[in-house]
C-alpha cells in the first residue's frame, strides 16, 4: 500500500490527509479524524499545479462540493499507473508524469544555464568595457572631470595628513609649475604631499596630484620628481585616468556617459576616489614615458633623470615589495622601458632646478 | 522545543526553547543570547557543493548554525540582521514551502532545505532574486521579514495580485506568474507598480508589507552626497 501526507480541499476548507493507494480500496484519502474518502479516479481530473509545476492535483465533485488533492510525492503516479486502469487513464497518468519530468529537468538545468551566462555576460562586459571606455572618457566635458577630480582628491585626502612645510611646498610647487608651462595644454594643478612609507606618486583626472613622503625622501633630486610627475599628469592628460576609473566603474556607468546621463558622475566619484590602487593598462605607460619624455625635454630636462628615478628604486634593497611605486611593481617589463628611455635624446639646451634639495628633504624629518 | 515570538514587532525576536539533546538550525549569525547548556556549531547543509551554491546563489552564508542543548535544557533568542516581523511556519509533510533568500530565521532540525533556480522571467522581475530556498520535511520554520508579516490563504485556483519584492515565503503547491500592473505598458510603469505577481492558489502566501528595495530607494534621497 502507497501512503503519502497530502493537502486536501473541500471547496476552500484546507485540511490535512493521506492520500493512499491499495489494489484493494484503490485510491482514498484518510482524514486525521479517521474517515476516508474514496477518489473517483476514472472521473477525476489530473493537473500539475505549484512552483515548478511539481505537485499532482486530483479534483473530483461530489454531493459535498469540489474536493482537491495536492500531492508532492512522484511515485504517487507510478502507484496509479499499477492500478488497473483504463486504457485512457493509463495515458493520461502517463501524460503528467512526462510533464512532471520534464519540468523537473528544465530546473535542473537551469543552474548551469545560469551560471554559463553569468560567465559569458562577465567576458563580454569585460570586451566591452575595453572598447568603450576610451569613447566614454573622450565623451566626458573637461568640467566634468575636474568635478570628478576635485571631489575625489578631497575623499582621498579624508584622514590623510599632509605635509605642510613651506620651503618644501615651494619646492614642489617650482617643479608643477615648470612641467605646467610644457605640457601643452591649459590646466591648473593642484599638489599635496602626504605622510607615508610608500614610494608613490599620482594624478587625478583635472589635474589633481599626490605625491608621497617617502617618494620625495628616496629621489636624489628635484629631476627626479620632475621625471615621476610628467609621467602622472601624461596618464591625466592622455585621459588615460578617466579611462582606467570608467574601466573600474564597470559596464553599466560607462554606457550611461556615452549616452550623456549626467547622474552617473555622481558613482564615478566614489570610485575614483579609490584610484590611487589601480593600474594602467602597458601600452598607457608606454605613452605616459613617451609624453613623460617630451614634457621634459621641452622644460630643459634630462629624461635620464626620470630613469635615473627608476634605477634608484631597483636597486635599492631597503624597500619592502609593497612600497614600490605601481609604475614599476605592476609592470615586469621595467628594463625594457628603461631601455627605451634611455634612447630619448637630451634637450638643447639644460636648464637645471635651482634648488637645494637636500635641505628640501630634510624638512621631511 | 518550542518557539515564541517575543516583542512581535519592527524588532521582533524569536524565543527558542529546547530540551536536551534536541538541535535547530537558524540563519548564521543570528543567535543573541543563549544558555550554557547550548552549544553552538556550524553545519553545512547539503555537504560543500550545496553549501557553496547556497552561498554564492541565494547569498545566504555558507554555514548554517545549528544550536544544540548539549548539557541539558536551555533557550536562546534569535534574531534577524533587518528590522521587521517574523512568523512560525508549521510544516507537517503533506506540503513544501518555497523561501525568498533572506527569509530563513531558523528551523527544527528535521526540515531539509534546498537551493532552487526560478526560471528566467521569475528570477529577473519577481524581486526575488534568481535563487529561491525550497524547505520539505516536518517541523516547524521561522521566517523573517522587512517590515510586517501578512498570511494570505488561497484556495484552489483562486488568485491574488501581489507586487513584487514583496513575498517572503510561499506553498509549493500555489504558483505565480510575472505581468504587468495595468492593461497598457505605459500606464504599468506610471502607476508606480510596474510588474507584479499573479500568485495562483492553493496555498499560504506570506508577504512583508514593506519591502527592502522601496526603503532603499526612500531614504537615498536623504543621504547627502559625498564631498
Amino acid at each position: 500500500m502507497y501512503r503519502c501526507k497530502v493537502v486536501y480541499f473541500l471547496d476552500k476548507k484546507k485540511e490535512s490527509a493521506t492520500f493512499q493507494i491499495s489494489k484493494e480500496s484503490d485510491a482514498e484519502v484518510e482524514f486525521s479524524d479517521g474517515r476516508r474518502k474514496k477518489i473517483p479516479l476514472q472521473s477525476a481530473h489530473f493537473d500539475l499545479k505549484g512552483d515548478n509545476s511539481t505537485t499532482l492535483e486530483i479534483s473530483w465533485t461530489d454531493e459535498a462540493g469540489k474536493n482537491y488533492i495536492y500531492c508532492n510525492d512522484k511515485a504517487s503516479l507510478s502507484h496509479l499507473n499499477a492500478l488497473h486502469g483504463s486504457s485512457s487513464f493509463i495515458s493520461k497518468i502517463s501524460l503528467i508524469s512526462g510533464r512532471w519530468e520534464k519540468s523537473n529537468k528544465s530546473e535542473k538545468n537551469r543552474v548551469p544555464v545560469y551560471l554559463t551566462i553569468i560567465g559569458a555576460l562577465l567576458v563580454c562586459s569585460y570586451f566591452l568595457i575595453n572598447s568603450l571606455a576610451p569613447i566614454a572618457a573622450k565623451v566626458i566635458p573637461a568640467e566634468w572631470e575636474q568635478k570628478i577630480g576635485s571631489l575625489a582628491y578631497e575623499q582621498f585626502l579624508l584622514g590623510k595628513t599632509k605635509n605642510t612645510s613651506p620651503e618644501l611646498l615651494s619646492v614642489i610647487s617650482r617643479i608643477v609649475e615648470r612641467i605646467d608651462k610644457h605640457d601643452g595644454v591649459d590646466i591648473e594643478y593642484e599638489f599635496c604631499i602626504i605622510d607615508s612609507t610608500q614610494v608613490n606618486a599620482f594624478a587625478l583626472p583635472g589635474g589633481f596630484i599626490v605625491l608621497t613622503s617617502e617618494l620625495i625622501k628616496r629621489s636624489q633630486r628635484a629631476e627626479e620628481v620632475a621625471g615621476v610627475l610628467a609621467h602622472e599628469l601624461t596618464h591625466v592628460l592622455e585621459r588615460h585616468s578617466t579611462e582606467r576609473l570608467l574601466r573600474q566603474a564597470g559596464i553599466g556607468i560607462t554606457v550611461a556617459v556615452v549616452l550623456g546621463d549626467t547622474s552617473s558622475i555622481a558613482r564615478l566619484v566614489e570610485v575614483a576616489s579609490g584610484l590611487e590602487g589601480l593600474s594602467f593598462s602597458r601600452e598607457q605607460e608606454k605613452r605616459a614615458d613617451d609624453g613623460a619624455v617630451k614634457i621634459l625635454i621641452s622644460a630643459g630636462i634630462s629624461p635620464s633623470h626620470f630613469i635615473s628615478f627608476f634605477e634608484i628604486l631597483k636597486n635599492d634593497a631597503g624597500l619592502s615589495s609593497d612600497s614600490i611605486p605601481e609604475m614599476l611593481s605592476t609592470h615586469p617589463l621595467t628594463d625594457k622601458r628603461i631601455e627605451r628611455l634611455s634612447a630619448a635624446q637630451e634637450p638643447d639646451t639644460l636648464q637645471p632646478f635651482n634648488i637645494d634639495w637636500d635641505s628640501a628633504v630634510r624638512q621631511l624629518k | 522545543m518550542k518557539f515564541n515570538i517575543i516583542s512581535q514587532g519592527a524588532f521582533a525576536t524569536l524565543g527558542v526553547l529546547l530540551k536536551q539533546g534536541e538541535s535547530i538550525k537558524a540563519e548564521s549569525g543570528a543567535m543573541v543570547t543563549m544558555s550554557e547548556t547550548i552549544d553552538v556549531d556550524s553545519k553545512m547543509e547539503r555537504g560543500l557543493l550545496g553549501s557553496l551554491a547556497r552561498k554564492f546563489l541565494t547569498g545566504e552564508s555558507l554555514f548554517f548554525q545549528t544550536l544544540k542543548a548539549e548539557r541539558g535544557d536551555g533557550d536562546a533568542l534569535l534574531a534577524s540582521a533587518y528590522p521587521g516581523e517574523i512568523a512560525i511556519i508549521e510544516l507537517d509533510g503533506s506540503e513544501e514551502y518555497i523561501l525568498q533568500k533572506d527569509g530563513f530565521l531558523a528551523a527544527e532540525d528535521s526540515i531539509t532545505i534546498s537551493t532552487k533556480a526560478q526560471n528566467l522571467t521569475k528570477g529577473l522581475f519577481s524581486g526575488e532574486g534568481f535563487f529561491i530556498m525550497r524547505l520539505g520535511g516536518t517541523g516547524k520554520v521561522v521566517i523573517s521579514t522587512y517590515g510586517g508579516i501578512m498570511k494570505l490563504t488561497l484556495g484552489p485556483g483562486e488568485v491574488k495580485i501581489i507586487d513584487n519584492s514583496h513575498m517572503v515565503a510561499w506553498s509549493a503547491n500555489s504558483n505565480y506568474k510575472i505581468e504587468k500592473a495595468s492593461k497598457g505598458w505605459i500606464s504599468s510603469f506610471t502607476s508606480g507598480e510596474g510588474l507584479v505577481c499573479r500568485f495562483t492558489g492553493p496555498g499560504d502566501v506570506y508577504i512583508q508589507t514593506r519591502n527592502s528595495p522601496g526603503f532603499g530607494s526612500w531614504i537615498r534621497q536623504f543621504i547627502p552626497a559625498k564631498g
